[in-house]
């Protein structure tokens, strides 16, 4: 807590690549994004988290769900969390593929929005402010 | 005479079990007869008609009708077994018609349906009559032929030599139309040898020393003329030869029987079947006459002609063994239908085997013969051969199913081809985006790295290392960029083709402008187009051979001091001819086997970047339209390029 009263924000990254979600964390403070990061290197982590404890999920702003996972890819996970019943959180699939029916797939499984990671470092650092902007802004909007 | 070997007594459902089974019991070795539940035989094995029912078809007939001395018998026995047990009586002595004697046991077993149900009886005539003589516990008895008698055409007589007459059955003296007295008398038998007509007379007189010089068993047939002028026909069976035990006189006992009946019918047959023996022989018609039991016992030498094998008159095959396999399955629909009177006449079609192995189909149209019972005595075919007419049908469908076949065939290899074609397109695509995540994200992470560290820590390097820094982040840098040309050059590898009409001109400038603010010192080009054609082909296809010449003229022009570009486009009726010349650095003619391979560069100079994609592309989308591209170059003085695309 950085700022008296604002409540960090908490943006979960799920990533089998660590050095993936260290380039995204970083490029969050790069653009002036104060965040709680939690990761998991796995989707059935995550799952887990979010099953044990829903009051843990609820400041939880944002997630990242990358789409290639070994073992359970972003998309299993996603269906997971509809036939699971989860507590709903803003799923941002954050991913190299562009390719039309993972993009259908995603959204059709519940996924709140869908990103293709830009390969320009510029393109790639405005895209996390966009996002970060608008998952972040709207749950401090709503919380207040 | 040995049991058949019929180890279960089912029905068989099947045609080709029933056809199996009646086979069994057609060519079984005992009396074997199939009765349906009412008793009515179905059918029967060969060796039936040696039991003694041979002058009367037994197909279609009550058994106690077929063996009416049976039902005092058997009555009980049989009754058992339509109860649904198995039965076996001891043999009994039974007297015929004819005079035989035979020693019979019944075997009766009953036969199933599918569901458990009577279907009928299986009855087996053990012939025990050999054991019976063998043992000759019969000779005692052999006169006591009081039943034999009521037959009506039948005496029995026991004559003693001296002596005459001692005994006879009331029936003899009916037979030769005398009074009793006269049989009585010490010279009957003389009296019967006047009776006998002058033709028959030798003969008669030579049997009859015969009989009482041999004394064996005889037959004697003759003819007498009765006093009230009557030709009969007389059988005289001398049948046992014995000696008084009193006086040692011979002692003869026989039969006698008035065959008129039966030797007049026989006439009348013998000169009809002759007729039609005629008929059948020189008629010129295909005929075939069969048994009862579907024996083929007789073929006009038309038929036989026709078939390829010598007359079967005198051989007796089944009929069924002439048939194809298959169509040997619906006798019994058919021919029993006929056999057991349903039908009077009936036309099948068969395909019937050639003595050379071929089948020919023939039409049988089949007319039932009966005796004066009406009973079915044979089936007479007359035979259409409908070989020709069934080849040119069958041919005809062989011909269309063939055609369909083949429709078939091609247009699954089609569908296949296309499914593969479309599995190995999807599998490309995921391929491609399996590298581009597998492969980008690393790249990426080289360059967000070396970002990082440029943005945020430059001032901490040394410069050596800030200059190192540089170079990491070129090379992710061109490492991205194969890649993703790689990605493309797979992509255009398998780009559908679309052909029509491109106008080269537009794209030519559509190209320049794109390329404008792609490469370095685009802005120095001079160029020379002299478009006259447009060209037949896939645009998208057409525009990555076009973007590829183009830049490469471009990049190698770029800081010459001749860097105009000429382009020349031309066609006739065989298609359109490109031409891209540039004036640059060149390339060795030497390498020019490598000019078009992917990855591999001709120039190893820094400041012309390059992946050795590009021409390959070009090269591979020339291929797909079935062109041709080749150039020319000498180094330091330029080089030209020509792409041939065949015309619509």
């Amino acid at each position: 807590m950085k700022q008296g009263l604002v409540i960090t924000p908490k943006i979960i990254l799920v990533d089998d690549d660590p050095l993936e979600a260290q380039l995204v964390s970083h490029g969050f403070e790069k653009v002036g994004i104060q965040a709680d990061f939690i990761y998991f290197d796995s989707g059935k982590r995550f799952l887990e988290f979010v099953e044990q404890d829903a009051a843990q999920t609820k400041d939880v702003s944002l997630v990242l769900l990358d789409l290639k996972m070994p073992l359970m890819n972003g998309k299993e996970v996603l269906s997971a969390c509809q036939s699971r019943s989860l507590p709903k959180l803003p799923i941002v699939i954050f991913t190299s593929s562009s390719h039309p029916v993972d993009i259908n797939d995603c959204y059709s499984l519940g996924a709140s929005a869908f990103v293709t990671k830009p390969i320009k470092r510029e393109e790639y650092l405005d895209s996390l402010k966009k996002i970060a902007d608008f998952w972040v802004g709207i749950n401090q909007r709503m919380s207040k | 005479m040995s049991t058949p070997p019929i180890s279960s007594v089912h029905l068989a459902q099947t045609p080709a079990m029933t056809l199996a089974w009646k086979d069994l019991v057609k060519y079984s070795s005992s009396a074997v007869g199939v009765f349906d539940d009412q008793f009515k035989c179905l059918y029967h094995s060969d060796s039936w008609h040696q039991i003694g029912f041979g002058s009367q078809h037994s197909v279609g007939k009550y058994f106690f009708d077929i063996f009416p001395q049976a039902e005092l018998v058997w009555a009980d026995l049989l009754a058992q077994c339509q109860g649904g047990e198995s039965m076996k009586g001891d043999p009994h002595r039974f007297v015929f018609s004819d005079g035989r004697i035979l020693w019979l046991a019944c075997e009766a077993r009953p036969w199933k349906k599918e569901n458990g149900g009577i279907a009928g009886v299986l009855i087996t005539l053990h012939d025990h009559t050999k054991e019976f003589v063998a043992r000759n516990q019969y000779s005692g008895e052999y006169f006591q032929l009081a039943e034999a008698c009521k037959l009506g055409m039948l005496a029995y007589w026991e004559w003693k030599a001296g002596h005459g007459m001692l005994n006879f059955s009331s029936q003899l003296p009916l037979i030769y139309n005398l009074d009793p007295e006269d049989v009585q008398i010490r010279s009957f038998p003389e009296i019967v040898a006047s009776m006998v007509v002058p033709e028959d007379v030798d003969r008669f007189m030579e049997v009859r020393n015969l009989v009482y010089t041999e004394q064996k068993p005889q037959d004697l047939l003759y003819r007498i003329r009765t006093p009230d002028n009557q030709i009969r026909h007389i059988r005289t069976t001398y049948q046992l030869f014995e000696q008084d035990p009193d006086d040692g006189a011979l002692l003869i006992k026989g039969i006698t029987q008035d065959i008129t009946s039966l030797n007049q019918t026989q006439q009348r047959i013998d000169g009809s079947e002759q007729a039609f023996r005629h008929v059948m022989a020189k008629g010129g018609i295909a005929m075939l006459l069969l048994d009862v039991d579907l024996t083929c016992i007789g073929m006009s030498p038309v038929l036989s002609n026709m078939l390829g094998q010598i007359p079967y008159a005198d051989r007796q095959v089944p009929f069924l063994s002439l048939m194809h396999p298959v169509d040997r399955l619906d006798k019994d629909t058919v021919l029993t239908e006929l056999i057991t009177n349903l039908k009077d006449s009936i036309t099948v079609e068969k395909r019937i085997r050639h003595a050379e192995g071929y089948y020919l189909s023939l039409e049988f149209t089949f007319t039932v013969v009966r005796n004066e019972e009406g009973a079915v005595r044979m089936l007479v075919g007359h035979v259409n051969n409908q070989t020709l007419q069934r080849e040119q049908v069958t041919k005809m469908a062989f011909d269309n199913e063939e055609l369909e076949r083949l429709v078939l065939t091609r247009t699954r290899a089609l569908e296949e081809a296309n499914t593969n074609l479309q599995m190995s397109n999807d599998q490309l695509e995921r391929f491609a985006h399996t590298i581009a995540h597998d492969l980008r994200a690393p790249i990426r992470h080289m360059q967000g790295y070396a970002e990082v560290l440029t943005e945020d820590y430059a001032q901490l390097l040394p410069e050596t290392a800030q200059k190192f820094l540089g170079y990491i982040q070129k090379a992710g840098d061109k490492l991205g960029t194969m890649v993703d040309q790689l990605l493309q050059f797979a992509k255009d590898s398998n780009h559908p083709l679309m052909l029509e009409w491109v106008d080269l001109s537009k794209l030519i400038d559509e190209l320049k402008e794109l390329l404008l603010t792609d490469t370095l010192h685009a802005d120095t080009i001079d160029w020379v187009l002299d478009i006259k054609a447009r060209v037949w082909g896939d645009p998208y296809l057409i525009r990555v051979i076009m973007q590829n010449l183009m830049s490469n003229a471009m990049k190698f022009s770029s800081n010459q001091t001749n860097s105009t570009i000429i382009i020349k486009a031309f066609y006739d009726e065989t298609g359109t001819t490109i031409e891209v010349e540039d004036h640059g650095i060149g390339f060795d003619m030497q390498y020019y086997e490598k000019l078009f391979l992917i990855f591999e560069r001709l120039t190893g100079q820094p400041h012309f970047p390059g992946t050795g994609i590009g021409l390959a592309s070009v090269k591979k989308a020339v291929d797909r339209h079935k062109g041709r591209v080749w150039a020319e170059s000498k180094i330091g003085e330029g080089a030209t390029f020509w792409v041939s695309l065949p015309g619509q």
